[in-house]
């Protein structure tokens, strides 16, 4: 035996997910009743989520998923974020201070859990709050999240979110996100909002993080983004695990089988 | 148990849940200048109006009749904005659902303990009404206390609470499902606020000439029967005393002792149906709660 490697960690074991999917008709009471009343059955079709999944991501990794549409990238990242439940196996997190309760910060699309008629302030409170932190951290924070945000015009952060643009929410969420002392971050195509210089800064917050040894999952559709910060990437085909492994050769073997040049 | 172990995950997040209540709170009166003041705001004009309405325009022989009304008034508001409210507190924040991790469950409860405190609010407004009317009570020499049973007061608030909150579990965890949930309740509600003893007393209906018995105690049971009567029925005795009313047409009316509230099997009864809804509330939302996320 060679010496005790580190925890993982997320560890995936043999996760299935399945979805019904209702074709016609009408789910609800009106499909109860078209049911009833006329014997037109909601016709429900089951699609297959995750096949059989085993992934195993070491502490301090950056691990890109990538594959088609619906090919169970995003079902994967739900799983871990612990939104969604597998129908079949477990997923664990070894290497974390709490194993039942691992900090996970997910960096949210634009306009999830922010309230638009609330605040930027208000809101950036109640988004740590549910990514785990009190208000007294938050507050100790508040100056380091607006600087990192960096709005242009700082009047912006007690206007109610819904007269911010697009770039601002995405500054907002992922400053407040990156603030939460996360074990694992999962990024969701929320880079790709917001100007360059906003991104650099995105980037090197990435980076600060992977040295820190924290532990990253994003999906991206963007293979400039996956080729600058993952270091393996995880090809996803119909709920199964295409290919893993080395960044390069993960993304040509996918550019190939979609016909695309590299 | 897993109960408990639910019960014990969702303390964990004490402070999201203080500060989902905080934020039903800023969002309500988002933008007005009076802000939190138009909880207090509202239920002063109700009692206004209704004092006027019954006191110089349609007087009846029930003394401060307003009093009565507002007494079942301000709990049937609670019951109402609470359960619809709540009925939305899920499916309006699917997005944040499907994204990140939090005991589910906290979304209707926040949105319930947000109502909680404006219904505490308006029972202040009653509360200040009903020390006028006290203090009127001594000055013209029949000086009255409010009836002892004042004191079971919190109770009643708590059962009332857990069945708002039963409710808004059942049927927030269903609106997910089947949005037509929340139109059914909407006109359930309105219907139902004739069939609870707001705008008259239980009394008129346990001693109705309109109908005959046996079809009168079965009527009357019904009412019993029901927690949203009890509750009401309740509230209105314990802050109000009983007085003689007069019941039936004027040609062959009879005086009845009106505001007795309900027998105290059916209080206790009454409780105990609270607790149950809320503790089936809750499992039936746990149990459904996986699959909020995955509906398309």
């Amino acid at each position: 035996m060679t010496a005790a490697a580190p925890p993982n960690a997320i560890e995936v074991r043999n996760v299935s997910k399945r979805f019904h999917v209702i074709r016609h008709g009408y789910a609800g009471i009106k499909g109860k009743l078209g049911a009833l009343f006329k014997g037109q059955k909601p016709e429900v079709t089951e699609v297959t989520g995750l096949d059989d999944v085993n992934v195993t991501i070491a502490q301090g990794e950056t691990v890109a998923l990538i594959g088609r549409n619906g090919s169970g990238k995003s079902t994967l990242l739900s799983l871990v974020a612990n939104v969604m439940r597998p129908d079949a196996g477990t997923i664990a997190f070894p290497a974390s201070a709490d194993p039942a309760h691992p900090r996970i910060a997910p960096l949210l699309e634009v306009g999830a859990g922010f309230h638009p008629d609330l605040t930027g302030i208000q809101n950036v409170f109640f988004n740590g709050s549910i990514l785990g932190l009190t208000r007294a951290q938050m507050a100790e924070r508040l100056e380091s999240i607006k600087a990192f945000a960096d709005f242009e015009k700082p009047e912006y952060y007690d206007a109610p979110v819904r007269t911010y643009s697009s770039g601002m929410f995405v500054r907002l969420g992922f400053a407040v996100a990156v603030h939460t002392d996360p074990e694992i971050i999962l990024v969701d195509e929320t880079m790709a909002v917001g100007d360059e210089v906003f991104q650099e800064k995105c980037y090197a917050r990435i980076g600060e993080f992977q040295r820190e040894g924290r532990t990253i999952v994003l999906v991206s559709h963007d293979m400039d983004i996956v080729r600058r910060v993952a270091t393996r990437a995880l090809w996803l085909r119909q709920g199964r695990v295409t290919a893993d492994g080395d960044v390069e050769d993960v993304i040509h073997a996918y550019h190939r089988s979609v016909g695309l040049p590299d | 148990m897993r109960l408990l172990d639910e019960v014990r995950e969702a303390l964990r997040y004490r402070e999201l849940f203080d500060n989902l209540v905080q934020r039903e709170l800023q969002v309500r009166y988002k933008n007005s200048a009076l802000g939190v003041l138009w909880s207090l705001a509202n239920p002063i004009a109700r009692a206004l109006v209704l004092f006027a309405v019954f006191e110089f325009i349609v007087p009846l022989r029930v003394d401060s009749y307003s009093a009565y009304v507002l007494a079942a008034f301000f709990p049937w508001t609670y019951f109402l904005t609470g359960i619809l409210d709540a009925g939305e507190s899920v499916s309006k924040q699917m997005a944040l659902v499907k994204k990140v991790y939090f005991p589910r469950e906290l979304l209707p409860l926040a949105t319930t303990v947000a109502n909680l405190r404006h219904f505490l609010l308006s029972l202040c407004v009653l509360g200040l009404y009903l020390v006028y009317l006290y203090a009127k009570s001594w000055y013209i020499g029949d000086p009255k206390l409010p009836p002892a049973e004042i004191f079971l007061l919190p109770v009643l608030v708590v059962m009332q609470t857990l069945l708002i909150g039963g409710i808004a579990l059942y049927i927030s965890a269903l609106n997910v499902f089947f949005e037509d949930i929340k139109f059914l309740v909407a006109v359930a509600l309105d219907l139902m606020f004739y069939g609870v003893p707001i705008i008259y007393f239980l009394e008129q209906v346990q001693q109705t000439t309109v109908v005959a018995e046996p079809a009168r105690s079965v009527l009357y049971y019904l009412f019993l029967l029901n927690p949203f009567a009890v509750i009401l029925t309740s509230y209105r005795a314990f802050l109000l005393h009983p007085q003689q009313a007069p019941l039936g047409p004027a040609a062959q009316e009879t005086l009845i002792t009106v505001n007795q509230g309900v027998p105290w099997w059916a209080f206790w009864l009454c409780f105990a149906v609270c607790v149950l809804v809320f503790l089936g509330g809750y499992r039936f939302f746990n149990s459904r709660k996986w699959r909020f996320v995955e509906q398309l």
